[in-house]
């Protein structure tokens, strides 16, 4: 009898079926780790933002307009290019999508005249708050959960700078209004790129590294 | 999110980067293409092209000039000492240096689940973790990897772990109502009235006053009625206290759960799984609370390992002494046969707690009935769960559970009381013997 048991518990040993995986893995899910913090959104809620965020800055910065235009072969190619930088920038926010959709708007804006009013200041809030959620978002995957406190702590610092911004793009506008000697001025250029280079010197001074360094 | 190559999280000993808070991979590319579009911006004489990109740029600047300087700091602590069985509470502790903003964290516990949690930290900030969990003994807190991000989520340190923790889970009891009483009690006071005459119990007799006894006994309702003279004084007779002296024994040599194919040692049982050790600890921990209670005098053994058993004793600092033990029994080494079971004081109510999944428990128990002791024997094998075995093995499991009943049938013939603890109710069960022990004082039922 003893060795009829032993023979016939060999078949424990046996891989476990696919049944038993599922068994496994629904029970898996039974016995969580609770971390007690704030309320939370998951990150797949910033990573929608993403995308609602690129939405609106594809159409403020005109690219779904697909009436006659100078370059008429290339309004389409870059509102392609900004959808498709746009879908892989909610896939990977921290990568170069996000940046490469910031070109695309650029290239867009210089297709048409000169101009600074609402949709200026309205895609000056839009672009911001893309990088600012995209930086975000590119730290949390899509099951993470995100604390709102921090959120709205970024919220925060984002609208101080927008004060800043706003003011600045109205006092733009108010000078090209006025017909002051504005865009076109060497004043405006020397002082905008010296600004540009300082910048450049900043960022070359020291080394970066990709957003998803997360914890191993 | 993909994570990099030959990145590991630092532990407390590795000496700093040279770099501990990098820029991140989305503030780089910010910055450049924000940098890009300024340029373009003001070579072309196209201001509203440089103010789309101002923003990010100079908000980007700012939070590169509050980088954070200095290391992160990251722990777990068991958030109160004597943990009981439901929960595992520990407290993750995040300190990082001024101009953090953020810090992404990564709790795990090993056979339980994963949570990742992006919180804010400015400073130092503790977080209550909880595990739910069924298991007893020693167990594992939950470890975490940490990475603290700097202001505007712009700079990165390196990951830090925190370093592992055990903590010891001591069983919950239940509450149990009447527990069957050995079938002799012994000395003169306690909480059950015995047969022997003295104080505290019930009316004995009324007796005619003799030597020894104390004149507050004396009943004078009986002698003015039986003697109106007074030739002759009548005293009231009581029972005396006695107290029960109980042996827990535990069978440490079995821990398995309720899945058998996890039963031979080549698969571990689910951590959502409560094994045979962690019933058994509960019961014995249950009953011991309830003996305590009504102060009865409880002591411990186990079968499997050779150690000094607890001595039978009262009170609470008694029953903190077994819990403990209860936590600390566990399977050690290779399964030794005794020669012959444990001394136990006589007239000892024994409870023996084990799966009966070998003849060793139920010998032993055996041997105590036979010597006369009342043995109850509490089954706490899990209910199984045959729903994922395949034919062969759940042939297997039918033979195992035939010997099994077979046991304990025999059990029950030679006179030892059967409780089924995880798949009966024990409340009921223990109350119907203890109804039958209580029926008269100091006798037991079924000898």
């Amino acid at each position: 009898m003893s060795r009829l048991v032993e023979t016939l518990t060999t078949g424990w040993r046996r891989p476990v079926t696919p049944r038993a995986g599922l068994a496994a893995w629904r029970s898996s899910r039974r016995e969580r780790v609770l971390v007690e913090v704030g309320a939370t959104v998951p990150g797949g809620v910033l990573r929608g933002a993403v995308a609602l965020l690129g939405v609106l800055v594809l159409l403020l910065s005109g690219l779904t307009d697909v009436g006659p235009g100078g370059s008429g072969a290339l309004r389409p190619l870059l509102l392609a290019g900004g959808v498709a930088a746009l879908a892989v920038a909610v896939a990977r926010p921290g990568g170069v999508a996000t940046g490469a959709l910031l070109v695309v708007v650029g290239v867009r804006l210089l297709q048409d005249e000169v101009a600074v009013d609402l949709r200026t200041c309205g895609l000056v809030l839009v672009v911001h708050l893309l990088v600012r959620t995209a930086a975000l978002a590119a730290q949390a995957r899509w099951g993470t959960r995100v604390e709102v406190a921090l959120v709205a702590a970024e919220l925060r610092a984002l609208a101080v700078l927008q004060l800043g911004a706003q003011a600045l793009t109205l006092t733009a506008a108010a000078v090209l209004a006025s017909g002051v000697p504005g865009a076109g001025a060497s004043w405006f250029r020397l002082g905008a790129v010296l600004a540009a280079l300082a910048a450049v010197a900043v960022l070359g001074l020291g080394r970066w590294r990709p957003a998803e360094a997360g914890p191993t | 999110m993909s994570e990099p190559t030959g990145s590991r999280p630092r532990a407390a000993a590795d000496p700093p980067a040279l770099d501990p808070w990098p820029r991140t991979s989305a503030c780089a590319i910010a910055l450049t293409a924000g940098l890009l579009l300024l340029l373009v911006g003001a070579l072309g004489g196209r201001p509203d092209v440089a103010l789309v990109a101002a923003a990010p740029v100079v908000g980007a600047a700012w939070d590169l000039a509050r980088r954070p300087a200095g290391s992160v700091r990251a722990s777990v602590r068991p958030a109160d000492e004597g943990q009981t069985g439901g929960e595992l509470r520990s407290v993750l502790r995040v300190e990082g240096p001024p101009g953090t903003d953020a810090a992404l964290l990564r709790v795990r516990r090993p056979g339980s689940g994963t949570v990742e949690v992006l919180v804010r930290v400015t400073g130092t900030r503790e977080l209550p973790v909880t595990v739910r969990t069924v298991r007893t003994g020693p167990q594992d807190l939950v470890h975490a990897d940490v990475q603290a991000l700097g202001a505007g989520l712009a700079t990165i340190a390196e990951p830090v772990r925190t370093e592992p923790h055990s903590v010891m889970v001591l069983p919950a009891p239940r509450p149990l109502g009447a527990l069957p009483l050995p079938w002799r009690l012994r000395g003169l006071t306690g909480a059950h009235e015995s047969r022997r005459p003295g104080d505290g119990g019930g009316l004995r007799d009324v007796h005619p006053f003799s030597a020894g006894d104390r004149l507050r006994r004396i009943d004078w309702r009986v002698t003015a009625r039986r003697a109106p003279d007074l030739s002759e004084l009548y005293v009231r007779r009581a029972y005396a206290l006695a107290d029960a002296v109980v042996v827990l024994v535990v069978d440490s040599r079995d821990d398995v759960g309720p899945d058998p194919a996890t039963w031979g040692g080549m698969r571990p049982v689910r951590p959502e799984d409560a094994t045979s050790l962690d019933v058994a600890r509960e019961a014995a921990a249950s009953v011991a609370q309830q003996l305590v209670a009504v102060g009865d005098r409880v002591g411990l053994d186990d079968l499997g390992a050779r150690r000094r058993p607890v001595a039978p004793g009262g009170g609470r600092r008694q029953l903190a002494r077994i819990v403990h033990s209860l936590a600390l029994t566990r399977p050690e080494g290779e399964v030794r046969t005794r020669v012959r079971p444990p001394q136990l004081p006589s007239g000892a109510l024994v409870v023996v707690f084990s799966t009966f999944l070998d003849d060793d428990a139920a010998q032993a128990a055996g041997s105590w009935r036979r010597s006369g002791h009342r043995v109850v024997a509490v089954d706490v094998l899990p209910r199984v769960r045959d729903t994922t075995l395949s034919d062969q093995e759940r042939l297997a499991l039918r033979l195992v559970s035939i010997e099994r009943a077979d046991r304990l049938a025999a059990l029950t013939a030679a006179g030892v009381e059967l409780v089924a603890w995880a798949t009966g109710d024990p409340w009921v069960d223990l109350g119907q013997l203890a109804r039958q022990s209580h029926r008269r004082p100091g006798v037991g039922a079924g000898r």
